[in-house]
Protein backbone atom coordinates (compact mmCIF):
# COMPACT_ATOMS: atom_id res chain seq x y z
CA UNK A 1 0.00 0.00 0.00
CA UNK A 2 1.45 3.34 -1.02
CA UNK A 3 1.05 6.57 0.87
CA UNK A 4 1.26 10.20 -0.23
CA UNK A 5 2.58 13.17 1.74
CA UNK A 6 -0.41 14.88 3.31
CA UNK A 7 -0.74 18.66 3.44
CA UNK A 8 -1.78 18.30 7.08
CA UNK A 9 1.26 16.30 8.10
CA UNK A 10 3.85 18.05 10.22
CA UNK A 11 6.64 16.39 8.26
CA UNK A 12 5.73 18.02 4.94
CA UNK A 13 8.66 19.64 3.15
CA UNK A 14 8.59 23.26 1.85
CA UNK A 15 8.63 21.87 -1.70
CA UNK A 16 5.54 19.79 -0.95
CA UNK A 17 3.79 22.89 0.41
CA UNK A 18 4.66 24.78 -2.76
CA UNK A 19 3.21 21.94 -4.82
CA UNK A 20 0.01 21.98 -2.76
CA UNK A 21 -0.27 25.75 -3.18
CA UNK A 22 -0.15 25.21 -6.94
CA UNK A 23 -2.78 22.51 -6.59
CA UNK A 24 -5.03 24.84 -4.58
CA UNK A 25 -4.88 27.47 -7.36
CA UNK A 26 -5.54 24.79 -9.96
CA UNK A 27 -8.64 23.67 -8.04
CA UNK A 28 -9.73 27.31 -7.75
CA UNK A 29 -9.46 27.66 -11.54
CA UNK A 30 -11.53 24.49 -12.02
CA UNK A 31 -14.18 25.65 -9.53
CA UNK A 32 -14.45 28.97 -11.37
CA UNK A 33 -14.69 27.14 -14.69
CA UNK A 34 -17.48 24.84 -13.43
CA UNK A 35 -19.38 27.80 -11.96
CA UNK A 36 -19.25 29.66 -15.28
CA UNK A 37 -20.30 26.49 -17.11
CA UNK A 38 -23.23 26.11 -14.68
CA UNK A 39 -24.38 29.64 -15.49
CA UNK A 40 -24.12 28.95 -19.21
CA UNK A 41 -25.87 25.59 -18.83
CA UNK A 42 -28.75 27.19 -16.93
CA UNK A 43 -29.10 29.73 -19.76
CA UNK A 44 -28.80 27.26 -22.67
CA UNK A 45 -31.05 24.50 -21.32
CA UNK A 46 -33.64 26.57 -19.49
CA UNK A 47 -36.39 24.98 -21.63
CA UNK A 48 -35.32 21.38 -21.03
CA UNK A 49 -35.92 20.54 -17.35
CA UNK A 50 -34.33 17.07 -17.42
CA UNK A 51 -31.11 18.16 -19.17
CA UNK A 52 -30.93 21.22 -16.91
CA UNK A 53 -31.32 19.24 -13.69
CA UNK A 54 -29.02 16.35 -14.62
CA UNK A 55 -26.29 18.66 -15.94
CA UNK A 56 -26.42 21.07 -13.01
CA UNK A 57 -26.56 18.24 -10.44
CA UNK A 58 -23.46 16.63 -11.96
CA UNK A 59 -21.57 19.92 -12.01
CA UNK A 60 -22.55 20.74 -8.41
CA UNK A 61 -21.41 17.23 -7.36
CA UNK A 62 -18.06 17.71 -9.12
CA UNK A 63 -17.53 21.11 -7.45
CA UNK A 64 -18.53 19.82 -4.01
CA UNK A 65 -16.19 16.81 -4.42
CA UNK A 66 -13.31 19.09 -5.39
CA UNK A 67 -13.80 21.21 -2.25
CA UNK A 68 -14.11 18.10 -0.06
CA UNK A 69 -11.18 16.20 -1.56
CA UNK A 70 -8.64 18.99 -1.99
CA UNK A 71 -9.56 21.92 0.28
CA UNK A 72 -10.84 19.75 3.15
CA UNK A 73 -7.92 17.38 2.48
CA UNK A 74 -10.07 14.24 2.36
CA UNK A 75 -7.88 12.94 -0.44
CA UNK A 76 -5.02 12.62 2.03
CA UNK A 77 -6.94 11.64 5.15
CA UNK A 78 -6.81 8.26 6.86
CA UNK A 79 -9.42 5.84 5.60
CA UNK A 80 -11.38 5.48 8.91
CA UNK A 81 -12.35 9.15 8.61
CA UNK A 82 -14.00 8.35 5.30
CA UNK A 83 -16.53 6.18 7.15
CA UNK A 84 -17.57 9.16 9.29
CA UNK A 85 -18.42 11.01 6.07
CA UNK A 86 -19.76 8.03 4.12
CA UNK A 87 -22.36 7.15 6.76
CA UNK A 88 -24.41 10.41 6.59
CA UNK A 89 -23.98 10.49 2.82
CA UNK A 90 -25.58 7.05 2.59
CA UNK A 91 -28.40 8.24 4.87
CA UNK A 92 -28.90 11.31 2.66
CA UNK A 93 -29.08 9.13 -0.45
CA UNK A 94 -31.63 6.88 1.27
CA UNK A 95 -33.68 9.97 2.14
CA UNK A 96 -33.60 11.29 -1.44
CA UNK A 97 -34.49 7.83 -2.82
CA UNK A 98 -37.27 7.63 -0.22
CA UNK A 99 -38.68 10.94 -1.46
CA UNK A 100 -38.71 9.84 -5.11
CA UNK A 101 -42.10 8.05 -4.88
CA UNK A 102 -43.61 11.35 -3.68
CA UNK A 103 -42.10 13.11 -6.67
CA UNK A 104 -43.29 10.39 -9.04
CA UNK A 105 -46.80 10.65 -7.56
CA UNK A 106 -46.99 14.38 -8.21
CA UNK A 107 -45.59 14.07 -11.75
CA UNK A 108 -48.26 11.52 -12.64
CA UNK B 1 6.77 1.86 -1.61
CA UNK B 2 5.88 2.17 2.03
CA UNK B 3 3.26 0.84 4.37
CA UNK B 4 0.92 2.63 6.78
CA UNK B 5 2.74 0.99 9.66
CA UNK B 6 6.01 2.41 8.35
CA UNK B 7 4.51 5.90 8.19
CA UNK B 8 3.08 5.70 11.71
CA UNK B 9 5.34 3.20 13.53
CA UNK B 10 4.06 4.17 16.98
CA UNK B 11 0.48 3.44 16.07
CA UNK B 12 1.03 -0.17 15.12
CA UNK B 13 -0.70 -2.53 17.54
CA UNK B 14 -0.33 -5.99 16.02
CA UNK B 15 -3.58 -7.83 15.71
CA UNK B 16 -5.78 -4.92 16.77
CA UNK B 17 -6.24 -3.23 13.42
CA UNK B 18 -6.25 0.28 14.92
CA UNK B 19 -3.20 1.42 12.93
CA UNK B 20 -5.02 4.27 11.16
CA UNK B 21 -7.14 5.52 14.04
CA UNK B 22 -4.38 7.73 15.45
CA UNK B 23 -3.57 9.18 12.05
CA UNK B 24 -5.95 12.07 12.83
CA UNK B 25 -6.59 14.03 16.02
CA UNK B 26 -9.66 13.72 18.22
CA UNK B 27 -10.45 17.36 17.43
CA UNK B 28 -10.52 16.64 13.72
CA UNK B 29 -12.64 13.54 14.31
CA UNK B 30 -15.11 15.60 16.38
CA UNK B 31 -15.27 18.34 13.72
CA UNK B 32 -15.99 15.78 11.00
CA UNK B 33 -18.71 14.22 13.19
CA UNK B 34 -20.26 17.67 13.65
CA UNK B 35 -20.06 18.40 9.92
CA UNK B 36 -21.64 15.03 9.16
CA UNK B 37 -24.59 15.80 11.44
CA UNK B 38 -24.85 19.32 10.05
CA UNK B 39 -24.88 17.89 6.53
CA UNK B 40 -27.87 15.74 7.49
CA UNK B 41 -29.63 18.87 8.80
CA UNK B 42 -29.08 20.63 5.47
CA UNK B 43 -30.18 17.54 3.56
CA UNK B 44 -33.43 17.48 5.57
CA UNK B 45 -34.14 21.06 4.47
CA UNK B 46 -33.14 20.32 0.88
CA UNK B 47 -35.41 17.24 0.91
CA UNK B 48 -38.31 19.39 2.15
CA UNK B 49 -37.51 21.89 -0.62
CA UNK B 50 -37.64 19.10 -3.23
CA UNK B 51 -41.02 17.82 -2.07
CA UNK B 52 -42.54 21.32 -1.75
CA UNK B 53 -41.26 22.32 -5.16
CA UNK B 54 -42.46 19.20 -6.94
CA UNK B 55 -45.86 19.25 -5.23
CA UNK B 56 -46.47 22.92 -6.02
CA UNK B 57 -48.55 23.56 -9.13
CA UNK B 58 -47.30 27.13 -9.41
CA UNK B 59 -43.93 27.16 -7.71
CA UNK B 60 -42.77 30.62 -8.72
CA UNK B 61 -45.75 32.97 -8.70
CA UNK B 62 -44.95 36.25 -10.49
CA UNK B 63 -47.78 37.91 -8.53
CA UNK B 64 -45.88 37.41 -5.26
CA UNK B 65 -42.32 36.39 -6.13
CA UNK B 66 -40.11 39.10 -7.64
CA UNK B 67 -37.54 37.98 -10.18
CA UNK B 68 -33.94 38.47 -9.13
CA UNK B 69 -30.75 38.57 -11.14
CA UNK B 70 -28.30 35.72 -11.06
CA UNK B 71 -25.19 37.91 -11.40
CA UNK B 72 -25.11 38.93 -7.76
CA UNK B 73 -25.42 35.36 -6.44
CA UNK B 74 -22.87 34.13 -9.01
CA UNK B 75 -20.49 36.74 -7.60
CA UNK B 76 -21.32 35.58 -4.05
CA UNK B 77 -20.47 32.01 -5.08
CA UNK B 78 -17.18 33.19 -6.56
CA UNK B 79 -16.49 35.09 -3.34
CA UNK B 80 -16.92 31.97 -1.18
CA UNK B 81 -14.66 29.98 -3.52
CA UNK B 82 -11.99 32.70 -3.22
CA UNK B 83 -12.38 32.67 0.58
CA UNK B 84 -11.81 28.90 0.53
CA UNK B 85 -8.53 29.50 -1.30
CA UNK B 86 -7.43 32.12 1.24
CA UNK B 87 -8.35 29.64 4.00
CA UNK B 88 -6.16 26.85 2.61
CA UNK B 89 -3.41 29.42 2.08
CA UNK B 90 -3.70 30.41 5.78
CA UNK B 91 -3.27 26.78 6.82
CA UNK B 92 -0.44 26.31 4.35
CA UNK B 93 1.28 29.42 5.77
CA UNK B 94 1.25 28.23 9.39
CA UNK B 95 2.39 24.77 8.31
CA UNK B 96 5.50 26.54 7.03
CA UNK B 97 5.70 28.49 10.30
CA UNK B 98 4.71 31.77 8.57
CA UNK B 99 2.64 33.55 11.26
CA UNK B 100 2.28 36.78 9.25
CA UNK B 101 0.95 34.81 6.31
CA UNK B 102 -1.53 33.08 8.61
CA UNK B 103 -2.99 36.34 9.96
CA UNK B 104 -3.04 37.92 6.49
CA UNK B 105 -4.89 35.04 4.85
CA UNK B 106 -7.21 34.54 7.82
CA UNK B 107 -8.05 38.25 7.62
CA UNK B 108 -8.83 37.94 3.91
CA UNK B 109 -11.07 34.94 4.63
CA UNK B 110 -12.97 36.91 7.27
CA UNK B 111 -13.31 39.81 4.81
CA UNK B 112 -14.72 37.40 2.20
CA UNK B 113 -17.24 36.05 4.72
CA UNK B 114 -18.32 39.54 5.80
CA UNK B 115 -18.75 40.66 2.18
CA UNK B 116 -20.83 37.54 1.48
CA UNK B 117 -23.05 38.30 4.48
CA UNK B 118 -23.46 41.94 3.45
CA UNK B 119 -24.48 40.90 -0.05
CA UNK B 120 -26.95 38.39 1.39
CA UNK B 121 -28.54 41.11 3.55
CA UNK B 122 -28.74 43.32 0.43
CA UNK B 123 -30.33 40.46 -1.55
CA UNK B 124 -32.90 39.76 1.19
CA UNK B 125 -33.79 43.47 1.44
CA UNK B 126 -34.11 43.70 -2.34
CA UNK B 127 -36.29 40.59 -2.39
CA UNK B 128 -38.57 41.71 0.47
CA UNK B 129 -39.01 45.18 -1.08
CA UNK B 130 -39.74 43.48 -4.42
CA UNK B 131 -42.53 41.46 -2.81
CA UNK B 132 -44.10 44.60 -1.36
CA UNK B 133 -43.75 46.46 -4.67
CA UNK B 134 -45.54 43.62 -6.46
CA UNK B 135 -48.35 43.73 -3.93
CA UNK B 136 -48.71 47.49 -4.28
CA UNK B 137 -48.82 47.22 -8.06
CA UNK B 138 -51.38 44.41 -8.19
CA UNK B 139 -54.81 44.95 -6.63
CA UNK B 140 -55.55 41.24 -7.15
CA UNK B 141 -52.63 40.08 -5.03
CA UNK B 142 -53.60 38.94 -1.55
CA UNK B 143 -51.41 40.55 1.12
CA UNK B 144 -52.00 37.63 3.48
CA UNK B 145 -50.06 35.44 1.06
CA UNK B 146 -46.79 37.30 1.58
CA UNK B 147 -44.15 34.84 2.70
CA UNK B 148 -46.47 31.92 2.15
CA UNK B 149 -45.51 30.80 -1.34
CA UNK B 150 -43.32 27.71 -1.44
CA UNK B 151 -40.52 29.58 -3.15
CA UNK B 152 -40.38 32.32 -0.50
CA UNK B 153 -40.53 29.90 2.42
CA UNK B 154 -37.76 27.66 1.14
CA UNK B 155 -35.65 30.54 -0.17
CA UNK B 156 -35.56 32.35 3.16
CA UNK B 157 -35.20 29.15 5.21
CA UNK B 158 -32.34 27.68 3.18
CA UNK B 159 -30.39 30.90 2.59
CA UNK B 160 -31.09 31.98 6.20
CA UNK B 161 -29.80 28.71 7.66
CA UNK B 162 -26.72 28.91 5.45
CA UNK B 163 -26.25 32.58 6.33
CA UNK B 164 -26.22 31.65 10.01
CA UNK B 165 -23.43 29.19 9.24
CA UNK B 166 -21.47 31.92 7.45
CA UNK B 167 -21.96 34.23 10.44
CA UNK B 168 -20.81 31.44 12.81
CA UNK B 169 -17.82 30.84 10.54
CA UNK B 170 -16.87 34.53 10.57
CA UNK B 171 -17.07 34.64 14.39
CA UNK B 172 -15.10 31.39 14.66
CA UNK B 173 -12.47 32.69 12.20
CA UNK B 174 -12.25 35.99 14.10
CA UNK B 175 -11.47 34.13 17.37
CA UNK B 176 -8.74 32.16 15.59
CA UNK B 177 -7.42 35.38 13.97
CA UNK B 178 -7.14 37.13 17.37
CA UNK B 179 -5.12 34.23 18.77
CA UNK B 180 -3.03 34.06 15.60
CA UNK B 181 -2.28 37.78 15.90
CA UNK B 182 -0.91 37.08 19.41
CA UNK B 183 1.34 34.38 18.01
CA UNK B 184 -0.75 31.55 19.44
CA UNK B 185 -0.07 29.16 16.58
CA UNK B 186 3.17 27.63 15.44
CA UNK B 187 4.37 25.21 12.80
CA UNK B 188 4.00 22.39 15.34
CA UNK B 189 0.76 23.54 16.98
CA UNK B 190 -1.92 24.76 14.58
CA UNK B 191 -4.73 22.24 14.91
CA UNK B 192 -7.46 24.91 15.54
CA UNK B 193 -6.57 26.58 12.22
CA UNK B 194 -7.14 23.27 10.45
CA UNK B 195 -10.48 22.77 12.25
CA UNK B 196 -11.83 26.24 11.42
CA UNK B 197 -10.75 25.59 7.84
CA UNK B 198 -12.83 22.41 7.73
CA UNK B 199 -15.88 24.34 8.95
CA UNK B 200 -15.33 27.15 6.45
CA UNK B 201 -14.90 24.79 3.47
CA UNK B 202 -18.09 22.99 4.54
CA UNK B 203 -19.94 26.32 4.41
CA UNK B 204 -18.55 26.83 0.88
CA UNK B 205 -19.48 23.27 -0.13
CA UNK B 206 -23.08 23.68 1.05
CA UNK B 207 -23.41 27.00 -0.82
CA UNK B 208 -22.27 25.30 -4.04
CA UNK B 209 -25.26 22.95 -3.72
CA UNK B 210 -27.71 25.68 -2.60
CA UNK B 211 -26.67 28.00 -5.42
CA UNK B 212 -27.45 25.28 -7.93
CA UNK B 213 -30.82 24.17 -6.58
CA UNK B 214 -32.16 27.58 -5.49
CA UNK B 215 -30.93 29.88 -8.23
CA UNK B 216 -30.23 27.75 -11.30
CA UNK B 217 -32.95 25.03 -11.34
Amino acid sequence: MTTEATPTSEAVTPEAHENHDKLYYKIFAWLTFWTLLELGWAEWFSDSAAVLMIGLSCMAAIKASMVGLYYMHLKWEAKPLWFVIAFPLVLCIIMIVGLLPDAAGYWR
Amino acid sequence: MSTDAAVHPDTHIPGHGYENLRAFSSGKFAMWLFLASDLMGFMGLIGAYMVLRISSANWFDPAYDPAFGINLTAFMTFLLIVSSVTMVKALSAIQRGDQKGLTRFLGLTILGGLTFLSLQVYEWQHFIHGIHDLLAASPLADATNVGKTGFQQTFFTLTGFHGLHVLTGVIYLSCIWVRAKRGGYTKENHSPVELVGLFWHFVDLVWIVLFTILYLF
